[in-house]
């Protein structure tokens, strides 16, 4: 555990992130609000990855359907209020990814990765095809809500800065506090051995189901965020695009719990620098997932990610069983 | 849908779709099963496959000049992704998540040249006059192209079972599918045999792409649509299995056609039941190997 | 008093090969049965149909009375029988302490707790020491699993498996590469947390395992040819034939 560093590194990075609206215009800002969103996202990610061993390729999923959520709420049943819309996205979210949760948490790594990659398409197409979601188009009008009881004006680029920084910072500290508890070390156990853990008692695909729907809820939190920072959600926010640029973040983050985010707040200023520049930034895009598939390291990941270490079937932690009599 | 001919044209609408897929999705299930490799680049491969062969056909003689070329381009860039990986192959062939980054990057490149190179417009081929006609079988009219497509999709399936089940390649392939360390113990050096699997799979992707050009045209987009159901079939299947993968193509090309057919708005969903649905009762796909 | 453990009848196939045969143990509390044979003879795999690890070909498991031939390992667990694994199989990246609280707890409502750092939960790491005290481990208590030498591994696999609550042990090859002493030492542990755990145990040292067990059960070729107490299979001759005149370590 990198333990005090860590910390350190996560209290220097608060701090200097708190000061920022004193130096930048409200462009950066919301930048840099972005940035935070999009670190979340790599967060719960991230946390699904340490707590499972699970790759997905589809948190757009859960991102989007919380933002189209929030859409809607705030569109058509005029919810006024952040914290409900944060209930709402969340809730719904993991309602809707409960059938994902328990089938995905029976699949093989490689297979997950898979469901969850066709998922988040079927739901991008879905998006573009519902008239009521506005279609290709999307939903615009998004206003931003108030934030009883909190004295934020949510509309003012800094006051939501400073909203979505506290959102996840207090996310991020809640994934912590989850490592250190019993579930969280069940869940460490379920990683390192699923049939000892099983012939302990432990239900693996149950801790698998519920880090899956935990995840998904952090995601749900950073689709809300989003959408309201746009003012506007557009089946895009369901696309495979989405789930790479998460997936890359949590890649190259490197350091736990605060690496993904800062690596993703990185990729954001990369991504609009990049845009301004060419028209042809999925394709520089495209080369950069390449590079980064051929040079970096990958270690640490690698060892939780080897398909043949995690995959939850028993035979694979006791090696041949049935050729040993 | 009110009479028994709708029906049956669904069906046969279904059956055509499922079979391209499987074309698509046997090529994928082969170098998962075999590599232990992810290529997500397929879907792109199938687009810029399919854009060749919307440009090189035409009428007549030249839409078989089309498939060719379709057929061509699939492999070529089949074998250049390929030729990529190996470029790390010591740490790619093992970690599943740096072959996603690289057949993803690889995607997302093709698909932004090929929407540079054709301005991003859709294209279709005109389905060659011989074959073009309207068949009317049992009281429905058919449309001839898709009983032909049928018709050389199921030939060429038979033609991959018989590499498989009948070939000392397909004997490999399935050593290796199996047990991969079995394969190297025997001696027989795992490059050729993956090079062959790559290069067949590009094939049969480019194939898809130039038969399948009369009904689904090129456009932008294409290479996530084709993934997507590709990826379905390949998990629903079972990885590793043409028989799986046979028996899924049909399944989602039915599943796909009667959805858009009865709910249209809801076509989305019910492919996402579908999946739910036949992972809960078999996780491991319908060819899948069950814990012993 | 019902048996603890019963395998009626139960046969495994793997394709052609017939691993085992319409074998049948009976299990009773306070038994400490030896599952003995040649290698092959299908005595894992018996273990492997036992626990839930595989399914029985066919035949039935009833644990406590209960049918549990169609429950998942997990759920057999939590109905009260324990194993442990031939090739060892603990946590490697966690402490020992931690090993044995991860199956102390596994009955407690606390291991779903998300919030309560782990490590402040009083009752169960009490329960832990103890369980270290009496298996002489507490030197060890903060040393990754992954890090501790063989013998002492054999000796936490054991007493990871007794943490849990539960009344049937099986062990499997719980001697696997220690000395004769160092496995005799280890069993009489396991025998001594309980009079009543009923405790089924495989090892090749055969003099060893009839000196230890109460009764016996003598697997050959997926068969179970011969059974009862020590002094009966010995005076059977029944080890002499499959071992072809072999007595000690097969």
């Amino acid at each position: 555990m990198t333990g005090r560093w860590s910390t350190v590194t996560a209290l220097v990075a608060l701090a200097c992130l708190a000061l920022v609206p004193l130096v930048a215009d409200p462009f950066q800002l919301t930048l840099l609000t972005r940035g935070l969103v999009w670190g979340l996202l790599a967060a719960s990610l991230w946390a699904l990855l340490r707590m499972c061993g699970l790759v997905s390729f589809g948190h757009a999923a859960f991102f989007g359907v919380a933002a189209y959520v929030t859409g809607i709420a705030t569109t058509i049943w005029e919810v006024d209020n952040v914290f409900l819309a944060l209930a709402l996205g969340v809730g719904l979210t993991c309602a809707v990814s409960l059938p994902l949760a328990l089938v995905a948490s029976r699949l093989q790594t490689i297979s997950f990765l898979l469901v969850t990659l066709a998922f988040a398409e079927m739901l991008r197409t879905l998006a573009l095809r519902w008239r009521a979601l506005g279609g290709s188009d999307g939903l615009p009008g998004v206003v931003r809500p108030d934030a009883w009881p909190l004295p934020v004006e949510l509309a003012a680029p800094r006051g939501f800065f400073y909203f979505t920084l506290a959102v996840v910072a207090a996310c991020l500290l809640g994934l912590y506090v989850i490592a250190r508890s019993a579930f969280g070390h069940v869940l460490v156990g379920l990683r390192e051995s699923g049939t000892r853990m099983a012939a302990l008692g432990y239900h693996p695909a149950a801790y698998r189901a519920a880090a899956v729907l935990l995840s998904a809820g952090l995601a749900a939190v950073a689709g809300v965020l989003h959408a309201y920072l746009n003012r506007f959600v557009n089946p895009e926010d369901l696309g495979a695009l989405v789930s790479a640029r998460a997936l890359l973040t949590v890649v190259v983050g490197g350091v736990p719990f605060i690496g993904p985010p800062l690596a993703a707040l990185a990729l954001t200023f990369l991504e609009d620098i990049l845009s301004s520049h060419t028209d042809r930034w999925l394709a520089v895009l495209g080369g950069l997932y390449l590079a980064v598939s051929l040079l970096v390291g990958l270690r640490r990941r690698r060892r939780r990610v080897d398909p043949a270490a995690t995959a939850p079937e028993p035979a694979a932690a006791t090696p041949t069983p049935a050729r040993q009599p | 849908m009110h009479t028994v001919g709708d029906w049956l044209l669904q069906l046969a609408i279904g059956t055509s779709f499922g079979l391209l897929l499987f074309l698509l999705a046997s090529g994928f299930t082969l170098t998962f099963g075999l590599a232990r490799f992810v290529n997500l680049a397929h879907g792109a491969v199938f687009l810029v496959a399919a854009y060749v062969a919307t440009n090189v056909g035409g009428p007549g003689w030249r839409f078989l000049l089309g498939v060719l070329a379709a057929t061509a381009v699939g492999l070529v860039l089949s074998l250049a992704t390929y030729g990529l990986a190996r470029l790390r192959w010591q740490r790619m062939s093992t970690d599943s998540l740096r072959q996603v980054f690289l057949t993803f990057g690889v995607l997302l490149l093709l698909a932004d040249l090929a929407r540079w190179h054709w301005d991003g417009l859709p294209r279709s081929l005109a389905a060659p006059a011989a074959l073009d006609g309207s068949v009317s079988l049992g009281g429905a009219t058919f449309p001839g192209y898709r009983l032909f497509l049928i018709g050389a999709v199921l030939l060429l399936a038979l033609g991959l079972w018989w590499l498989q089940d009948r070939t000392r390649f397909g004997a490999l392939v399935r050593a290796g599918v199996d047990d991969p360390q079995m394969l190297e113990a025997t001696g027989v050096r795992p490059g050729p045999v993956f090079i062959g699997v790559f290069a067949l799979s590009g094939l049969l992707a480019g194939l898809a792409a130039g038969l399948g050009a009369p009904i689904l045209g090129a456009a932008m987009g294409q290479e996530f649509e084709v993934l997507v159901l590709a990826l379905v079939i390949v998990v629903l299947g079972g990885p590793g299995s043409l028989q799986g993968a046979f028996a899924a193509s049909l399944l989602v090309g039915l599943v796909d056609a009667l959805g858009k057919a009865l709910l249209p708005a809801f076509a989305g969903f019910t492919m996402m039941a579908l999946v739910v649905v036949v992972l809960a009762i078999r996780p491991q796909g319908i060819a899948g190997r069950a814990e012993p | 008093m019902t048996d603890a453990l019963v395998l009626d009848r139960i046969s495994k196939h793997i394709g052609g090969v017939q691993i085992n045969q319409a074998v049948s143990v009976r299990l009773r509390p306070g038994e400490r049965r030896a599952l003995i044979g040649p290698n092959g003879a299908g005595k894992t795999t018996l273990f492997h149909i036992a626990t839930g690890l595989i399914r029985p070909s066919g035949g039935r498991i009833r644990l406590n009375g209960r049918d549990v031939t169609r429950l998942p390992a997990h759920r057999r667990a939590r109905l009260g029988l324990a194993r442990t694994f031939q090739i060892t199989n603990l946590l490697p990246q966690l402490t020992v302490a931690q090993n044995v609280a991860m199956a102390a707890q596994a009955e407690s409502r606390s291991r779903w707790d998300p919030v309560r750092p782990w490590h402040r939960i009083a009752a169960l790491w009490q329960r832990v020491d103890e369980l270290l005290a009496r298996a002489d481990l507490l030197p060890v208590r903060d040393v990754p699993v992954g890090r501790l030498p063989y013998g002492l591994q054999r000796r936490l696999e054991v007493i990871v498996a007794a943490a849990r609550p539960g009344n049937v042990m099986l062990l499997d090859e719980p001697g696997a590469g220690l000395t004769s002493e160092e496995t005799e030492e280890l069993m009489r542990l396991v025998f001594g947390l309980d009079p009543d755990l009923a405790v089924m145990f495989i090892d090749h040292d055969v003099a060893l395992t009839l000196k230890l067990a109460t009764t016996v059960t003598v697997l050959n070729l997926g068969r179970v040819v011969a059974e009862g107490t020590p002094d009966q299979v010995r005076a059977s001759g029944v080890l002499d034939e499959i071992y072809l005149g072999q007595v000690g370590r097969a």
